[in-house]
């Protein structure tokens, strides 16, 4: 800690020391007036790319220019909450919902088109990132205050970054090293003792702009754990983490340039019962033969994770010639990621190694018609190491009924799993004459999965803007992914089932998705408009989990089956997504958004007798209305966010519990949040609230008093853990002057 | 919940009192500049803004040009022209209104 500290304490010294005499302006070189994403990929029209700098404090926005449908999430946006990290970041956003994995861990996860976030890629700045092992924590690790802008675009993207997008990508901008900021620091606190504390410097090195870098650093954790709801389990984990990232900017005169830089994390997370609990074991175990009296009594029930990674990567863009028409581009990135899990009755252990490599060729010599050829290869190597202790009843189920495996405590041992896939794509863009009536994107990628063979992804984009004030959009294609059934679902961890079926393997999953947007803006400015969206998502290959499985000698809600969607009789498992987006400047400083998500999920239940095929834990609808009002010059902000979540269908076993559930349904819930900052120079102050209706999900653990049971659940989590939240922070910016 | 209510109040006074003091005389003055990227322009509107007496602050990027509306008695084009001067771009005055 001591050092830590120290080493925070001279990175700031010695920013601030940095001459900042003779500091020119970066407009002599190009690269400090792009993003990393454009830098190496050009400026594409339907990847997600653009940066935007506003001053007039809009935080959420459609944007108009791009192919496909894209909301970004600006600077301004990301100051809207406490956005210690990217979950929160999307609170404001009615296209992702974000939840929690579980009542124990703290992870969050998101939901894009009514899928589970898995399915939704994750980009930092064009390379996939929270892949497997990394994925459950992923978005607990980027700090919001290290980020620059967010794109979250809809439906399947360009072929160019991989074929694992399936309802839609995410790409993040980070800070840039050419940003002549060599100091900001950011800190807050809540009144639940969690605190941050950010860090960014970036720094040119010589006169000519050539050399850059931007360091990153962020810390965060609690101090005290609370149990508001008086269940026994902390509302949330006792957690340290982390995080250190370097990235640099080398741009030759020649026009070639090399980005590079590394990463760091450390995260540990202590949650469970709070302190002093005991409990007497499950009575089926306490009638088990031969268990000894003393045995017969366990300490507190606890959930402990260390979570390390490492990594770095490489990008580096060559032209081809003078006007950099032609181009190559070689973006690489490992990734190191371990995960030490010890759920008092499971434990879970696993390492994975991350390679990605991605070769493009790019020539755009013709106006209207631009092509890109490249090679991937994106290669994981996973070590896994899980037990857990099955119930006594267990034992006596049959699980050959349902083609099932049982595994016994210690035999789920699977090391040096290699998930492999090599791909060859292609993408041809068409553009009308003035770059804005039309455009057509068409990608096509061949990808060799170890596990599969081969498996061939077209993709389609198309964008129509008939008049300046209309604009059509319709993409759709193929997502393909290895499943991991553990980590995608880690909220099976903290539960006292018994997990039956290939919870083991890895399974290639497919889904197409089809979707079409409709944008109108009203009036000459971009900042009122109405936007309508339909997507669909259909899979043909998907790991389906069922927490109604009932096996034969057993007892409902005691067993988790996961089984191939392929498996399941005439299976399905789809999802339709309606979205209406409404934006308007009524006054000047005064943004109103008001944003409507319908959703219908369905999917095969396994389960014989199971009620209907709603999938279950998915939220119905949300709606969020938000109210930002800066004064002139932004010097007060002022900032109001309200939404309303709409029911989700709870599993069978759910029903009746306490009382709750009747209807199988889930009840409506609000969330308030407000903010309000003042900037002086270099300075911004801020006050907010969370939550601030104290809305708690009722009983989020199931069956809290008996967690070695087999009814013991702390996954089936629907609304928020915790209560209101109040917090204030401080931004301090120190820009490079003469 | 109350505290946060009285806070609000409090800012909300506040707004509305400095909002009503009365208003002096308003110059325009237009900067040359060497300002030609977003980041550019990012740093000075971020920058002039809190600069005193600024009423209005814009930038002209295809013109590399700065414009500033200020208050006559709290400020003028010298002191201006050395804050744009010391956030690393030229500033010659080109207009004064």
């Amino acid at each position: 800690m001591r050092k830590t500290r120290w080493y925070i304490l001279a990175l700031a010294c010695w920013a601030w020391c940095q001459p900042g005499a003779g500091a020119q302006t970066p407009a002599g070189n190009p690269a400090a007036q792009m993003p990393d994403t454009v830098g190496i990929y050009g400026e594409r029209k339907d990847t997600l790319s653009e940066v935007v700098f506003t001053s007039s404090g809009n935080g959420n926005f459609l944007s108009k220019g791009k192919d496909i449908r894209t909301e970004v999430i600006t600077a301004a946006g990301l100051c809207k909450m406490a956005c210690c990290n990217l979950a929160e970041s999307f609170e404001n956003s009615a296209s992702v919902t974000v939840g929690y994995s579980d009542a124990v861990t703290g992870a969050r996860q998101i939901r894009l088109l009514g899928q589970n976030g898995i399915y939704t890629q994750m980009l930092d700045e064009n390379r996939p990132v929270m892949r497997g092992l990394a994925a459950p924590f992923g978005l607990n690790y980027v700090p919001g205050q290290w980020l620059e802008s967010i794109q979250i675009a809809k439906g399947v993207t360009s072929v160019i970054n991989g074929v694992e997008s399936m309802t839609g990508q995410i790409n993040l901008e980070h800070r840039k090293p050419t940003d002549e900021l060599p100091l900001y620091v950011q800190a807050s606190t809540m009144n639940d003792t969690k605190t941050d504390f950010n860090l960014a410097s970036s720094l040119q090195l010589d006169e000519e702009g050539r050399w850059n870098t931007v360091l990153l650093g962020h810390v965060d954790g609690n101090f005290r754990s609370m149990d508001h709801n008086g269940d026994g389990f902390m509302d949330d984990p006792r957690q340290l983490q982390f995080n250190l990232g370097n990235r640099w900017l080398y741009a030759a005169p020649s026009g070639a340039q090399v980005r590079f830089g590394v990463r760091a994390i450390r995260d540990t997370r202590n949650g469970g019962e709070m302190p002093g609990m005991t409990h007497k074991m499950s009575v089926a175990w306490q009638n088990a033969a031969g268990v000894r009296e003393e045995d017969k009594w366990a300490g507190r029930w606890t959930s402990d994770i260390l979570n390390q990674s490492y990594g770095g990567y490489v990008k580096a863009g060559f032209p081809l010639n003078e006007a950099n028409t032609s181009n190559v581009a070689l973006v690489s990135d490992y990734t190191y990621y371990k995960m030490d899990a010890d759920f008092t009755t499971r434990m879970y252990q696993a390492d994975q190694h991350s390679v990605f490599v991605n070769l493009l060729y790019q020539n755009q010599d013709l106006e209207q018609h631009h092509f890109t050829l490249g090679i991937s290869e994106m290669l994981d190597v996973m070590g896994e190491d899980f037990s857990y202790d099955v119930h006594a009843g267990a034992s006596d189920w049959d699980p050959s009924r349902w083609g099932a495996q049982l595994l016994p405590p210690g035999v789920g041992n699977h090391s040096g799993t290699r998930l492999n896939d090599a791909g060859v794509f292609g993408e041809y863009t068409f553009h009308s004459a003035d770059e804005t009536t039309f455009s057509a994107i068409v990608g096509v990628r061949a990808d060799w999965f170890n596990l599969a063979g081969w498996r061939f992804s077209p993709r389609l984009t198309l964008k129509w803007a008939p008049v300046e004030a209309l604009v059509f959009r319709a993409n759709g294609g193929r997502g393909l992914r290895y499943s991991h059934p553990i980590v995608d679902n880690l909220g099976v961890l903290s539960t006292g089932k018994t997990l039956c079926g290939p919870f083991m393997e890895h399974l290639l999953e497919d889904a197409w998705t089809f979707g079409a947007n409709a944008t109108w803006y009203l009036g000459s400015s971009q900042k009122t408009y109405l936007s309508l969206d339909y997507f669909r998502t259909r899979f043909t290959e998907q790991m389906v989990l069922d927490y109604d499985f009932v096996p034969d000698g057993g007892t409902a809600g005691q067993a988790i089956l996961f089984r191939p969607l392929s498996q399941i009789g005439s299976g399905y498992s789809h999802t339709d997504n309606f979205q209406v987006d409404f934006s308007t400047e009524p006054v000047a400083g005064l943004t109103l958004t008001l944003t409507g998500r319908w959703t219908d999920a369905r999917q095969s239940r396994i389960a014989p007798g199971a009620t209907d095929d709603v999938k279950p834990m998915t939220s119905r609808y949300k709606g969020v209305f938000n109210a930002q009002y800066a004064t002139h010059l932004n010097k007060w902000i002022f900032d109001f966010t309200a939404s309303v979540n709409g029911p989700c269908k709870v599993w069978d076993f759910m029903r009746g519990y306490q009382g709750m559930y009747q209807d199988g349904y889930t009840p409506v819930y609000p969330l308030l949040y407000a903010q309000v900052t003042k900037r002086f120079k270099g300075v911004d102050l801020y006050v907010g609230g969370e939550n601030l209706t104290d809305y708690r999900q009722p009983s989020p653990i199931l069956n809290p008093a008996d967690p070695y049971g087999p009814d013991f659940d702390a996954s089936c989590v629907w609304g928020p853990l915790m209560g209101i939240k109040i917090y204030a922070g401080i931004r301090v910016t120190i820009w490079r002057t003469n | 919940m109350k505290k946060i209510a009285v806070f609000v109040c409090v800012l909300a006074l506040t707004v509305a009192v400095t909002s009503s003091k009365p208003k002096s005389v308003s110059r325009t003055v237009v900067y040359a500049s060497t300002v030609e990227c977003k980041n550019c322009q990012k740093k000075v509107l971020e920058n002039i803004s809190f600069e005193k007496g600024v009423r209005d602050v814009s930038v002209d990027l295809p013109n590399h040009s700065v414009k500033i509306v200020f208050d006559e008695a709290k400020t003028d084009t010298v002191t201006l022209a050395k804050a744009i001067r010391r956030l690393g771009y030229e500033a010659k005055v080109v207009q004064f209104e």
